[in-house]
């Protein structure tokens, strides 16, 4: 991986533009309650929030939005092409135990696992040339979520939360949410790393399903609401006599304030993650489970302003089914495709698709051959499928993208992609461009030079673009 | 003294040229324009006139020699530069604007490339540039404008070039003189300088603080801690005209010194007690970590000297081999980092934080290329690389901590972008180019690690003293003279007065104690000076950088923390030892720094309080303000139990008919450590006076099921009666005794998380009981099985207001019901009935079931009873009494700005 000195100056203060402090911002110690969250944009926005649909562990493209009728015919079959190294050793080609389907005007073929996704196809953009690095979970988790795969970076979501700020100041702007736990790697896979901490996600773990689980101290069980809010006129009145004896000082007043903001947020953010408050119908709509609890929550996180909102399908690495792929793949596809077929269908009736960028992807893909039986790692078993980098499968709609096309494409078995290689780093610059920026001029001042999402790579996908 | 450092380029630079030189050659040579100048004087005024001023408006800031910059490795300050162009290749094609790189972005026809980005030049002007170039961009410019210190005459387009000393932090700092004491109240240099500055500036300097906040203010600094009001009161009635210096004396030799300096070096030292992340569930935790902490509160107490804690940390397996002194523990400042998969990146934490930490050079940034300001070229990360690489931890030592040189010291070779397959020239293991001197060779002495500490912890190094010093100077006034303190390289601006930086590191690289480093500072008018200002003062020097008034200052997640605890009267003064969870649910009362630092997965409440960041060098904290700390601070139940604790004795102590005045005097005493004004006095005791109102208690789930057995019978539709709780709760199980299976008619009757077990009497159910605890609209949902191909089955009915919900009878089989609604009053139920049928045998079943609230009622309550997850033996109700008006008071008093500010 290329490390990469401040681009320049130039580009430094260009990228910071107008206000925002911008040569302060090398000053660490003068950030005291700075705004510091807004990079003015450099193009106008297509998208103005994200929902991330996160299918860790490695969903199989061939087996989900890019099939290969070759896998039927060379079945059992050495590989015609050439059986790129992965993880574990694999053998022979392995069709897809699933039935694929045209969907839409655009008539874009989609696993019947995903059948209630499929419906949306001509509002999806499928990109099935996405690459990576390794065919390893936690570097690739790390490429996807941070753009470099070893050392501690920014995510994504804090990258965006630091460029746009929050529209909601009752709210955090980016938030996580996975259920039952982590994927793997934890809250590194949302860490702010060297951007302030307020960009950081705030996880939530969606098995609780009341408010005060879901975010801390969000409740008092020891002061009535009335006799808190008494409180508070009270250290206003003291906090107002302390700073009339003492010259200007804007810390002092934001302080104050943010006492006020806690406050609104007790019922902001209760609202937020209460889908009680939807509609039987809606909640029907998405469906059972913590999944679905997660999207909807997700939609009404976007709504209220929360510009990043990631969706983990669970803890640990729930699509990394290196054996029983058939059972196991449709299990966990079951989980979330009525949810995401449902977010899709209620942004859009909302119109918030418009606004809103729908990111959905594993950490990689998997191998068109099977994975050769090994004990201890996929029980002996050959009816699974091994991690592949070397081509795999995104998608998004909303914010922007065209739907209803696939843009490039992966070999005739879906090992490698071949054609408009799409990287992560060009995903993530096309994202980036979807929100109005330049990921080469969305840069952060940090230990000597100016860092980037993409690091010293990322070209964007044009092709993408409505 | 100073020693002159002679700027060489080794031989092995030259080759790092070769592999870097071609993208500042694609420029195509074209015919010499100066030729053409000296035969064409109307186009030479034209350059003179027009261009040559466009130029030095719009492009010399970032392409010149005299800036210094070079932007996309561009100069545009002479004709030969212009040739040669830069990253993108050739500036310009003589006679051809269409084709010239400089029209297409002057014209921001590139919207990657768009000059200058600090506005299009005016149609006009790109007019002329136009012109220029097609009547063959005519240039007489020969020389760059200034000079440059290469011997050669070259241009320099290289910062590798750059001569470490032209650069001010690059020379060792001297002590300074000053010839008159301008004010009577000041006598140390480094206040002169800074009454002499804002003498020049035209603004007046504050006075010096009161006692009282000067108290304040070094117990906050020296020790993290608020004092009481008595030592407040002791303090400022003293008549003693050193009461001051003994204050200081004693501070600094209170352990909570090295706590509250040791903290600040942690920070540096990106100090964390487990590895990171850890495959497949291993052992994250860093055994012994806590041993580098204690160290290093130690080191500060005793008042080691600072050269000494460099060699301690880099090479105490040289310096203390047998841990004789303790001093062995000092290597977690090497070995405390994150633990990364590939080895390459453990050298990079390693070299980082030797670096910024110890010097302030950005060295991390010459992993893969040059750096691109300072002149570190590749090869010092490499040098340095093969230092770490020929250390490694011994299987067994004297420490956990501990490095070693390996058995075969080897020299790395560079990695050519950063890549482990593209190895480049072998690097000596040495010193950094800019800091060597001619003869400094190569290090010969196993790894190289005590060579290395030698070099640092010198005063001939002209970055270790400064940078400490700097560090030192912030923890203190608020604000670090050099605005980036691990960063001293050539882009970094020396401090306003740059001579009070160069006295104080000058002065500490004499015998480097900490210790009189602070006392030096705290004795200092500067120091002393009140926050407030006059209005000059803070208009034309919004950052205070040149030292007229003091900071206010406001309290880390530490010093908060410890202050409360402090307060409350629980504060834990324990010293060391291994780290502690202060986020559990019974949080300990110890110092904050002793807390379990797991950089993986840092609590949220770390997080929100801005602290370092453990898994890099922290060059300073940052202090947002975000509605998640007020949360914390409002409604965590830690804050409520101190607000508790502090309210607790007053309230005992004070209990005469005026009682409630007194306990508010008292509570601003004890918190704030002043006495309140009577305005203040008069609205806290108005507060305490007004009634609280107790909390309406959250229902726990829990609560609502209750586990039994009724009569039934199938006339009656299992509607059950006389229902008779299970009593014995046994291994997750209800059951009727704590004999397993019971007498008749019991017999292997239970009830567990998932289901359970029928009686042996079928007129006898087993029974789980939903009681509402308010008038309630419900959905209830589940599913039965019983699993048994033997046996008659079991029969499912649920029950609720008299009525039957739901029933079925399974044999090997299983099924879903519901969703039901069901209307209930406060204190309705609904029965889950389990019964056999003629046989009780093979009656094991597995019932779950959901009830959803259609709405939710109250804050602060669930929608959801589930069967499964709230599931439960017997339990307490945790009961949280409210907090009463006293208890508010004290936590009110804690969240004040008046608390969390230093003035």
């Amino acid at each position: 991986m290329l490390k990469h000195c401040p681009s320049t100056r130039r580009s430094f203060l260009q990228s910071c533009g107008a206000g925002i402090g911008s040569v302060a911002m090398t000053d660490l110690l003068a950030r005291e309650n700075m705004s510091i969250g807004e990079v003015p944009l450099h193009f106008p926005a297509k998208a103005k929030h994200v929902i991330h649909l996160f299918m860790n562990g490695g969903p199989s493209h061939v087996d989900t939005f890019d099939p290969k009728v070759a896998l039927e015919k060379y079945h059992g079959q050495t590989a015609p092409t050439k059986n790129l190294r992965t993880e574990r050793p694999t053998g022979n080609v392995l069709k897809s135990p699933y039935k694929f389907k045209q969907y839409g005007e655009c008539g874009l073929p989609v696993s019947e696992i995903f059948s209630r996704t499929a419906e949306h196809m001509d509002d999806i953009c499928v990109i099935r040339s996405m690459h990576a690095d390794v065919p390893n979970h936690e570097p690739s988790l790390m490429l996807m979520n941070t753009g470099e795969s070893r050392l501690v970076r920014p995510s994504m979501g804090s990258w965006i939360s630091y460029g746009l700020g929050s529209a909601n100041e009752n709210l955090p702007s980016f938030v996580t949410m996975c259920p039952g736990g982590y994927p793997i790697k934890e809250s590194q896979n949302w860490q702010n790393a060297f951007l302030p901490g307020k960009y950081q996600a705030t996880y939530i773990d969606t098995s609780g399903q009341q408010v005060e689980q879901l975010i801390d101290h969000i409740r008092n069980n020891g002061i009535s609401k009335r006799d808190q809010r008494q409180q508070l006129d009270l250290l206003k009145e003291l906090n107002q006599r302390h700073a009339s004896l003492r010259e200007n000082d804007a810390r002092l007043d934001s302080r104050l304030e943010s006492f006020e903001l806690a406050y609104r947020m007790q019922s902001e953010a209760s609202t937020a993650f209460d889908i009680q408050r939807e509609p039987l119908a809606t909640r029907k709509l998405y469906g059972k489970g913590a999944f679905a609890r997660q999207a909807l929550i997700a939609r009404r996180l976007v709504e209220r302003g929360v510009r990043f909102v990631q969706l983990y399908t669970g803890a640990g690495q729930p699509w990394d089914n290196h054996d029983d792929l058939a059972q196991r793949h449709r299990s966990v596809a079951e989980g979330v495709d009525q949810a995401i077929g449902a977010l899709l269908s209620d942004l859009k009736r909302t119109g918030m698709l418009d606004s809103t960028l729908v990111l959905w992807g594993g950490e990689f893909g998997r191998t068109p051959v099977v994975e050769m039986p090994k004990e201890g790692s996929n029980q002996g078993k050959m009816n699974g499928r091994d991690h592949n980098h070397y081509g795999f499968t995104c998608w998004m709609a909303g914010g922007g993208v065209k739907g209803g096309q696939a843009i490039g494409c992966t070999d005739e078995l879906g090992f490698q992609a071949v054609e408009n290689r799409v990287h992560v780093h060009d995903l993530h610059a096309t994202i980036l461009r979807l929100l109005g920026y330049d990921h080469e001029r969305l840069t952060y001042r940090y230990a000597g030079r100016d860092f980037r999402l993409t690091d010293v790579h990322g070209k964007i996908v044009k092709e993408i673009f409505t | 003294m100073a020693t002159y450092r002679k700027f060489i380029v080794p031989a092995l630079l030259i080759t790092a040229f070769a592999v870097h030189a071609p993208a500042k050659l694609w420029g195509q040579p074209q015919k010499t324009p100066t030729d053409a100048a000296s035969t064409n004087p109307s186009k030479l005024d034209f350059f003179e006139k027009h261009i040559r001023p466009l130029l030095i408006e719009k492009c010399y800031e970032c392409h010149s020699h005299e800036s210094g910059e070079s932007d996309g490795d561009l100069f545009l300050d002479s004709a030969a530069a212009m040739q040669t162009g830069g990253s993108r290749g050739a500036v310009l094609v003589a006679g051809k604007p269409n084709q010239s790189l400089l029209m297409r972005v002057i014209n921001y026809r590139d919207r990657n490339l768009q000059m200058p980005p600090s506005g299009k030049l005016s149609a006009s002007q790109i007019e002329l540039m136009r012109e220029w170039i097609e009547s063959g961009a005519i240039d007489p410019r020969t020389q760059p404008l200034k000079k440059t210190d290469d011997r050669d005459g070259h241009i320099k387009t290289s910062p590798i070039d750059r001569n470490p000393s032209t650069h001010w932090a690059f020379n060792v700092p001297v002590r300074q003189s000053v010839d008159t004491l301008i004010d009577a109240d000041v006598e140390d240099t480094i206040d002169v300088l800074a009454a002499s500055a804002a003498t020049e500036a035209d603004i007046e300097t504050s006075l010096r603080a009161d006692r009282e906040t000067l108290i304040r203010r070094l117990y906050h600094d020296l020790t993290g801690l608020p004092p009481s009001l008595d030592t407040i009161q002791r303090f400022t009635n003293s008549k003693r005209p050193d009461a001051y210096h003994r204050l200081v004396d004693r501070l600094l030799a209170s352990p909570a010194f090295g706590e509250r300096f040791g903290r600040h070096w942690l920070d540096v030292a990106r100090y964390a007690d487990t590895v990171g992340y850890a495959l497949g569930g291993k052992e994250r935790r860093y055994k012994g970590s806590e041993r580098y902490r204690d160290w290093t509160i130690r080191s500060f107490a005793q008042d080691m000297p600072y050269n000494e804690m460099v060699r301690h940390q880099l090479s105490a397996d040289r310096t203390d081999p047998t841990n004789a002194n303790g001093n062995l523990e000092a290597m977690g400042f090497l070995t405390l980092g994150r633990q990364f998969l590939n080895p390459l990146d453990t050298i990079d934490d390693r070299i980082d934080v030797i670096t910024r930490g110890l010097l302030g050079l950005t060295v991390a940034c010459a992993r893969c290329h040059d750096h691109k300001f300072d002149p570190i070229p590749t090869e010092d990360y490499y040098a340095l690389g093969g230092i770490i690489a020929s250390s490694q931890r011994p299987k067994e030592g004297a420490s956990p901590l501990m490095l070693v040189d390996k058995p075969n010291p080897v020299d790395s070779p560079v990695l050519i972008r950063g890549q482990p397959g593209n190895r480049g020239p072998i690097v000596p293991r040495r010193f950094l180019t800019s800091l060597r001197s001619d003869d400094d060779t190569r290090f010969t002495e196993g790894s190289g690690r005590k060579e290395l500490a030698d070099r640092i912890a010198t005063s001939d190094n002209p970055l270790t003293a400064r940078v400490m010093a700097n560090r030192v100077w912030s923890y203190l006034i608020g604000r670090p003279l050099v605005a980036t303190p691990s960063d001293f390289g050539f882009r970094t601006k020396p401090p306003a007065i740059p001579e009070i930086l160069d006295e104080l590191a000058a002065d500490f690289s004499m015998d480097w104690s900490i210790k009189k480093l602070v006392r030096r500072i705290v004795l200092s008018k500067i120091y002393q000076q009140c926050a407030e200002a006059e209005e000059k003062s803070l208009t034309t020097d919004p950052d205070n950088q040149l030292l007229a008034r003091g900071n206010r200052k406001r309290r880390d997640f530490e010093s908060l923390r410890d202050s409360i605890l402090t307060v409350s009267g629980t504060l834990d003064r324990s010293l060391g030892g291994p780290p502690v969870d202060i986020t559990s649910s019974t949080p300990t009362h110890r110092r904050t720094i002793y807390s379990m630092i797991d950089r993986q997965n840092l609590p949220a409440l770390f997080r929100t309080f801005d602290f370092a960041s453990p898994d890099t060098h922290s060059p300073g904290r940052y202090f947002t303000t975000v509605p998640q700390q007020a949360l914390f601070l409002m409604n965590s139940p830690e804050i409520m139990a101190m607000a508790r604790a502090t309210a607790a004795p007053i309230r005992r102590q004070h209990t005469s008919p005026d009682a409630v005045s007194r306990q508010a005097e008292a509570i601003f005493r004890k918190i704030l450590s002043r006495d309140p004004s009577q305005q203040e006095l008069a609205t806290a005791t108005a507060f305490l006076q007004m009634p609280p109102q107790e909390v309406q208690p959250t229902i726990d789930p829990r609560s609502l099921w209750s586990y039994g057995t009724a009569t039934v019978s199938s006339e009656r539709e299992w509607q059950p009666s006389d229902f008779s709780a299970l009593r014995q709760y046994r291994d997750g199980r209800w059951q009727a005794s704590d004999e397993f299976p019971a007498t008749a008619p019991f017999g292997h009757a239970y009830l567990g998380k998932a289901g359970g077990h029928t009686t042996s009497d079928s007129s006898l159910g087993v029974i789980r009981r939903y009681t509402a605890p308010q008038n309630e609209t419900v959905t209830l949902e589940g599913s039965v099985r019983h699993s048994s191909k033997e046996g008659d089955g079991v029969t499912f009915s649920i029950q609720a207001n008299g009525k039957q919900v739901y029933a079925s009878t399974q044999l090997n089989s299983q099924e879903s019901h519901g969703p039901h609604s069901i209307k209930l009053d406060a204190g309705d139920v609904i029965d889950l009935v389990a019964t056999p049928g003629r046989t009780s045998s093979f009656d094991s079943f597995e019932w779950t079931a959901k009830i959803h609230l259609e709405q939710a009622h109250a804050q602060g309550q669930g929608a959801e009873r589930d069967t499964f997850k709230h599931f439960s033996g017997p339990f307490e109700i945790e009961k949280i009494q409210s907090l009463d008006r006293l208890e508010q008071l004290a936590q009110i008093l804690i969240l004040s700005n008046e608390f969390a500010f230093i003035d």
